[in-house]
């Protein structure tokens, strides 16, 4: 039961640093590639900023709905199943790679739920829409963990982790990696991460008020887009396999925050995606054939080795 | 020398054809037409109200006329008459006029009565001239159109009209645009007022380019006092309205990036604006209401520092505003927002008088400043910029390569600054002004920007200002129906539509 609290602690600990870093740069980085002035002009004190913020929302009075509460417990309760390291992780079992993709399932209709609290209908409806292509978005996140699944014949992360011991899925998967950065950067625009409102706030902000459900929100964002980050780690960057003499710990580190920074940049350059046609044209047409051709190549390669032993 | 004497002796051959429209006027609608007098290179023509239908007839099956476009029509009072002006115009031959309908009104008719007399003259006019509908009272198009309604102030930028929309699933099938909020009774504001008290306030009229209004105002009293101004004076003046129209078309990208999304360019846009204010603020010393132009001369000549200061700024401008344009143009993803989106035909442009860029993106070479000769673009070599499908990107390249044509004549301008003495300003209290009406137009970079005054012993009687925004607001009516719900903010930030010209 110690060692089980150690944990949680350890992993809510690691969560709780990241997402403070990862502000400090969202904002860092944001105010830059904006030209503002940002964090500039408080020097040093920048690195308090995302401190007073806290305590600015937790000081602001704000009713907070049920929905905002579930969403917040979810998302952590999905690093409950997420593995950190060998040993890092919380509970323990052989198909833990469905149980992720169910409790972001979970998540992101906790998001439809949460939006249908508003009160303006036009607001709600566009919520819904991006709800939506959101799951349409996670179809070929999905194709390219079956074709993961496939070639490290196991749905348990710690295994998928340990067969990329000597090759990266990277190597094998080029196709599927960039289906699945795509995907991923398409949602965390969808999601609006970097920009200045999150997306459960964005348009009801001003409207509704903005206080300690502001941060609640703006901590389930990050846990999503953590998420995705970590998935992709794990699937395709071999998470925390050690790197010659680099430590595994610090490789899995290292790999989070350039991710993290890739998809940052592709973000800043591109702009706001709000139009769901576009959206829908560039996954219906680039990325879920994308992700297919990939799984087929997989499938008959999997065929070709296993079934018939010909490679 | 020559060229100045030749200039002298003979008319323009603008002025020769304006004078042959006068005649043909003369010829075939003697029995209509109350008076006739050519402004400038404008014509206005006084007419009776039951004559009202017969003359638009006239002049829209005429080919010698072939007028068929309606830019405006508005209501004033002058000399105790209630009178229509009616702003009409021809692209095929190139020239405009003014109806001046006298209304069969006491001079302190009821209100009642004159929008009853109102609402009948459009509908006359409706059956030859399909744009006469935008100018009568449409309040039960408000109520139709009423599944959405975005008032003013929601969206960035566009402050000046609450939009009514009647939507079908995520498609616009109706749209209302109503500028009552916008409108202020400019004939009352600036009636008995001395000339340079409105010259001081008239640039609130366009507030992204405050020099035009000022620069019609000043025309069209040189027109009428038949003055030559220096040509360094011209130059500047052409220097001045070439840099607002930059500023103007900067901020006009800058509305389009932070529609879009692109924020880079939305702050790198802004940065590049400043530029061209700081350029404008250095000759001018005011940046939005510049109170530059004087009748037959300018505030201020410019100086080696000044010069020296626009060939540097213009520079850094041509070689950014390319940077810029890459930027945001280059994204496949920013021109697929763009492409298609409120695609408007040159025949419907027309028909809604619409003018300017949003016209040329359509592919129609209308531009007045090579049309006409106004100041002296004549000297200049440039060219016209020109769409072809009347879509987003086409409004945004056109004002991109205009900016390009800008820059050109500005650097035109002060390498070829003829050394010459700027000559004593006139003094509008020294001359005895009997009752005239003047009429001047000038290409602000929205369209064409037209006043019309009545002036009388140095106080004007009536300002009239006909803006082409009022026409985009018409244009934006036709074109938002059939569109997605989405690109509404888009549509209207791509037909730049400027809140102070629509307070007239």
């Amino acid at each position: 039961m110690l060692i089980i609290f150690k944990k949680v602690i350890y992993i809510y600990l690691i969560l709780g640093l990241n997402i403070y870093f990862c502000s400090y740069f969202l904002s860092k980085i944001s105010a830059r590639t904006e030209l503002r002035r940002g964090y500039v002009a408080a020097r040093a004190g920048g690195f308090g900023r995302p401190f007073a913020s806290i305590f600015k929302y937790m000081s602001k009075e704000h009713r907070l709905s049920v929905w905002e509460m579930l969403l917040f417990f979810f998302s952590f309760f999905i690093w409950t199943v997420i593995p950190f390291s060998q040993s890092l992780i919380i509970i323990k079992f052989d198909f833990d790679i469905i149980a992720v993709i169910l409790f972001y399932l979970v998540l992101v209709f906790l998001i439809i739920i949460n939006a249908c609290s508003s009160s303006y209908g036009f607001i709600y409806n566009n919520f819904s829409r991006k709800i939506l292509m959101m799951f349409t978005f996670f179809i070929p996140l999905l194709f390219c963990i079956a074709s993961i699944v496939l070639i490290s014949r196991t749905l348990n992360l710690k295994e998928i982790v340990g067969s990329q011991y000597q090759y990266w899925n990277i190597i094998f998967q080029p196709l599927g990696f960039i289906a699945a950065v795509t995907s991923v950067v398409m949602q965390l625009k969808m999601l609006g991460l970097t920009g200045k409102n999150p997306i459960l706030y964005s348009e009801t902000a001003e409207k509704e008020g903005a206080g300690f459900g502001r941060l609640v929100n703006r901590t389930a964002e990050y846990s999503i887009m953590f998420f995705l980050i970590v998935i992709i780690v794990l699937l395709y960057l071999a998470g925390w396999e050690r790197f010659f003499l680099i430590n595994g710990n610090v490789m899995f580190g290292i790999k989070f925050y350039v991710v993290f920074f890739l998809l940052l940049f592709i973000d800043k350059a591109t702009p706001k995606l709000n139009d769901f046609y576009y959206l829908k044209s560039v996954n219906f047409k680039f990325v879920i054939p994308i992700s297919v051709i990939n799984f087929l190549l997989t499938m008959v390669f999997f065929i070709l080795r296993n079934i018939y032993n010909l490679i | 020398m020559a060229k100045e004497l030749y200039d002298g002796i003979y008319s323009s051959h603008k002025t020769v054809f304006i004078e042959k429209i006068e005649k043909n006027l003369g010829f075939y609608l003697k029995d209509h037409i109350l008076e006739i007098k050519k402004l400038g290179q404008e014509l206005l023509c006084a007419i009776r109200l039951s004559d009202l239908d017969d003359v638009c007839q006239e002049l829209n099956k005429n080919p010698e006329f072939d007028i068929n476009i309606l830019n405006s029509v508005s209501h004033y009072k002058s000399r105790n008459k209630h009178c229509l002006l009616i702003d009409l115009s021809s692209v095929s031959n190139n020239f405009s006029m003014l109806l001046k309908v006298v209304m069969p009104l006491p001079g302190d008719a009821e209100t009642s009565q004159i929008m009853q007399l109102f609402e009948s003259s459009i509908s006359v006019l409706k059956k030859t001239f399909e744009a006469a509908e935008f100018f009568s009272e449409r309040k039960n198009l408000q109520e139709d159109s009423s599944d959405i309604i975005i008032q003013a102030q929601q969206i960035d930028g566009l402050d000046c009209f609450d939009l009514y929309l009647s939507t079908e699933e995520d498609m616009i099938k109706k749209a209302f645009i109503d500028t009552g909020i916008a409108r202020v009774s400019s004939k009352e504001l600036h009636k008995n007022t001395v000339l340079p008290d409105v010259l001081s306030c008239i640039s609130r009229y366009d507030h992204s380019a405050g020099l035009f209004p000022e620069l019609c105002i000043c025309l069209s009293f040189e027109e009428l006092m038949q003055l030559k101004v220096p040509r360094r004076v011209q130059y500047i003046r052409m220097l001045l309205s070439e840099l607002y129209r930059v500023s103007s078309h900067l901020y006009f990208v800058s509305r389009i990036a932070k529609i879009i999304g692109a924020e880079l360019v939305y702050n790198l846009v802004l940065l590049e604006r400043e530029r061209a204010l700081r350029l404008i603020e250095l000759i001018t010393g005011s940046r939005i209401s510049p109170n530059f132009i004087r009748i037959g001369g300018v505030k201020n000549d410019l100086n080696a520092d000044k010069i020296k200061a626009a060939r540097e700024t213009i520079e850094i401008l041509y070689r950014k505003v390319r940077n810029i344009e890459a930027l945001l143009l280059d994204n496949s993803v920013i021109s697929a927002k763009l492409k298609n989106r409120g695609s408007v035909d040159r025949e419907t442009a027309l028909l809604c008088g619409v003018t300017g860029p949003n016209l040329r993106a359509c592919g129609a070479r209308y531009d007045i400043r090579k049309n006409r000769n106004l100041l002296l673009y004549k000297d200049m070599s440039f060219i016209i910029a020109l769409g072809k499908y009347g879509d987003c990107l086409d409004r945004v390249l056109v004002r991109f390569r205009e900016i390009y044509q800008s820059i050109k004549i500005i650097d035109q301008a002060v390498n070829d600054l003829p050394e010459e003495h700027i000559k004593k300003l006139i003094n509008l209290s020294d001359l005895a002004i009997p009752f005239t009406e003047m009429i001047s137009s000038v290409e602000c970079p929205h369209g064409v920007f037209k006043i019309f005054m009545e002036i009388q012993d140095e106080l004007i009687q009536n300002i009239i200002v006909l803006s082409p925004s009022k026409n985009s607001v018409y244009l934006a009516e036709r074109i938002l129906p059939d569109s997605r719900f989405e690109d509404v903010e888009l549509i209207l930030a791509s037909l730049d539509i400027n809140s102070g010209e629509l307070i007239s």
